[in-house]
């Protein structure tokens, strides 16, 4: 190790959680000082943790490595010790980050992956278009920042630019790290980064060294039932985000209305039948390389529309007459209205297919009507 | 047991669980040949490996998790994303290659008398490339 290395004895480092609200707390200060509640905890279905060291100057230079036994071993003990009692599934590991606070106000993200078989398997596939984003692996187990620097470099700070006050955690130091036995499958043993001949950024004032550790809480709301995405606070500002909130869901009638603005024609129904379906259409480039790969490309920008295929039985003729709906049909061709549906949502779209058949039974008829469109 | 849809693969971002799939999941490969013959009754054939796998995966779900699959989607359609398979602990790194058609369906429960519960049902195809 190097003038550089992170160490328990160097650098304080925090244990916090991040529930699924994205409620961030300090868990080892909530500890020391109040305890935690483990109801807090196993009300989430998917909780996590994070841990950093924080290093209070610039990395690099001509001797320079980032060690990561310290900071595992010590938060493998607090965590395995102190907070999450009770059977764990899905555990999965997420990257080491490196973070680079610099005087000009923005951080820049350097993205270590430390999971041999993530790192083995992209290494191994040279099309693979991640070969630029790890680092390259030897016999001794160490990641040479060296052969991949400028792709790395480049790649990742294009993407993940930060504000400065990312970090403005209070940070605690804590006892002698312990290894715990919770995560020793887990994570890998003692892996080093090599940063010699590297410069990370001159005029950093702070990094930081990250790590996040997913995992489900068994006994917890239901996860397979139940709205619960696990997102993580970090990742690629490239895609859209995924709300933790679940929709809220209510009851309706199904109203069609022309115009979706201001409209003078209205159109209530019964609800569809079961068994109606809707098609979420997305719009990308798929390309099959020479070599068999799949590239997808989409830019979030391009819209994803949905398409509803619903059936109507036994609308009644005293309630709505076969003449109205083909005047709703006719006067709205081509032209965007508004759907509520039977959960309440708001939908605004076209119908696709209006010459379907309105079919006079006896009782009522039958409607079919395909939508497409986006919600409100 | 349950599935595992993780994504952007290799950096995760959204971990999402799903149910197991339905019986009657498919997996196929995805390798293509071309069978010529010539005059003389000699057979050329032009393939084209390909280690990837297509994964159909069909899943009843409640609404609420369904709804959280459609985020998912649309957030990730074009992503790679982490599978694994709770019931015999397969790892994939897969993509959506179809857009996913969800049925609302309704399951009928009991002999003499039936009762109705509501369900999503939802089938996932993937191009997938095993992990382990």
């Amino acid at each position: 190790m190097g003038a550089n290395q992170f160490g328990s004895s160097t650098f304080p480092f925090v244990l916090g959680l991040v529930n699924d609200n994205n409620v961030t707390r300090d868990v080892a200060q909530t500890f020391l000082t109040d305890g935690i509640s483990l109801g807090t905890v196993y009300r989430n279905a998917a909780d996590r943790i994070f841990f950093f060291g924080a290093y209070p100057g610039p990395l690099g230079g001509p001797t320079g490595e980032i060690g990561q036994e310290a900071t595992t071993n010590f938060v493998y003990g607090d965590v395995a010790n102190t907070f999450f009692d009770g059977p764990k599934s899905n555990l999965a590991g997420r990257d080491w980050q490196v973070d680079v606070q610099q005087d000009i106000g923005f951080t820049e993200r350097y993205r270590i992956n430390p999971f041999a078989d993530q790192m083995f398997s992209a290494a191994a596939d040279p099309a693979s278009s991640r070969v630029g984003r790890v680092f390259a692996h030897d016999a001794t187990n160490e990641f040479d920042w060296n052969d991949h620097d400028g792709d790395v470099a480049y790649e990742a700070l294009q993407r993940t630019y930060l504000a400065s006050n990312t970090f403005s955690w209070t940070q605690t130091l804590l006892d002698t790290p312990e290894v715990g036995d919770l995560f020793d499958t887990f994570l890998v043993d003692a892996q080093t980064l090599d940063t010699a001949g590297t410069d990370f950024g001159g005029t950093a004032a702070q990094t930081f060294l990250r790590q996040h550790v997913t995992f489900r809480v068994q006994g917890a709301i239901c996860p397979e039932k139940e709205y619960t995405p696990f997102v993580g606070e970090s990742g690629d500002s490239s895609y859209p985000e995924v709300s933790t909130t679940p929709p809220i869901l209510g009851s309706g009638v199904l109203t069609l209305t022309h115009p979706r603005v201001t409209p003078t024609l209205t159109l209530t129904l019964k609800n569809p039948e079961f068994g109606n379906s809707d098609v979420i259409t997305f719009t990308k480039v798929d390309r099959q390389t020479r070599g068999g790969d799949r590239k997808f490309f989409a830019d979030s920008n391009w819209g994803s529309t949905q398409s509803f295929e619903l059936s109507i039985e036994n609308v009644q003729s005293c309630k709505v007459t076969i003449d109205e709906i083909l005047e709703f049909l006719n006067t709205s061709l081509g032209e965007e209205i508004g759907l509520l549906d039977w959960e309440g949502r708001q939908w605004k779209g076209i119908i696709v297919a209006p010459e379907s058949d309105v079919i006079p039974r006896v009782g009522g008829h039958d409607v079919r009507i395909l939508f497409e469109g986006e919600l409100v | 047991m349950a599935t595992t849809l993780r994504a952007p693969w290799p950096n995760y971002k959204v971990t999402s669980i799903l149910p197991n799939p339905q019986f009657a999941d498919t997996r196929a490969t995805e390798g293509t040949v071309i069978i010529k013959r010539t005059m003389t009754g000699k057979v050329i054939t032009y393939k084209r490996p390909s280690d990837r796998f297509t994964l159909k995966l069909p899943f009843q779900l409640t609404r609420m998790k369904a709804l959280e699959l459609e985020a998912f989607l649309n957030s990730y359609q074009s992503a790679s994303i982490f599978i694994e398979l709770g019931y015999d602990g397969s790892q994939w790194e897969a993509k959506l290659v179809q857009q996913p058609v969800i049925r609302r369906a309704i399951e009928r429960i009991g002999e003499s008398s039936t009762i109705g519960k509501e369900l999503v049902e939802v089938t996932l195809t993937f191009s997938a490339k095993r992990l382990n």
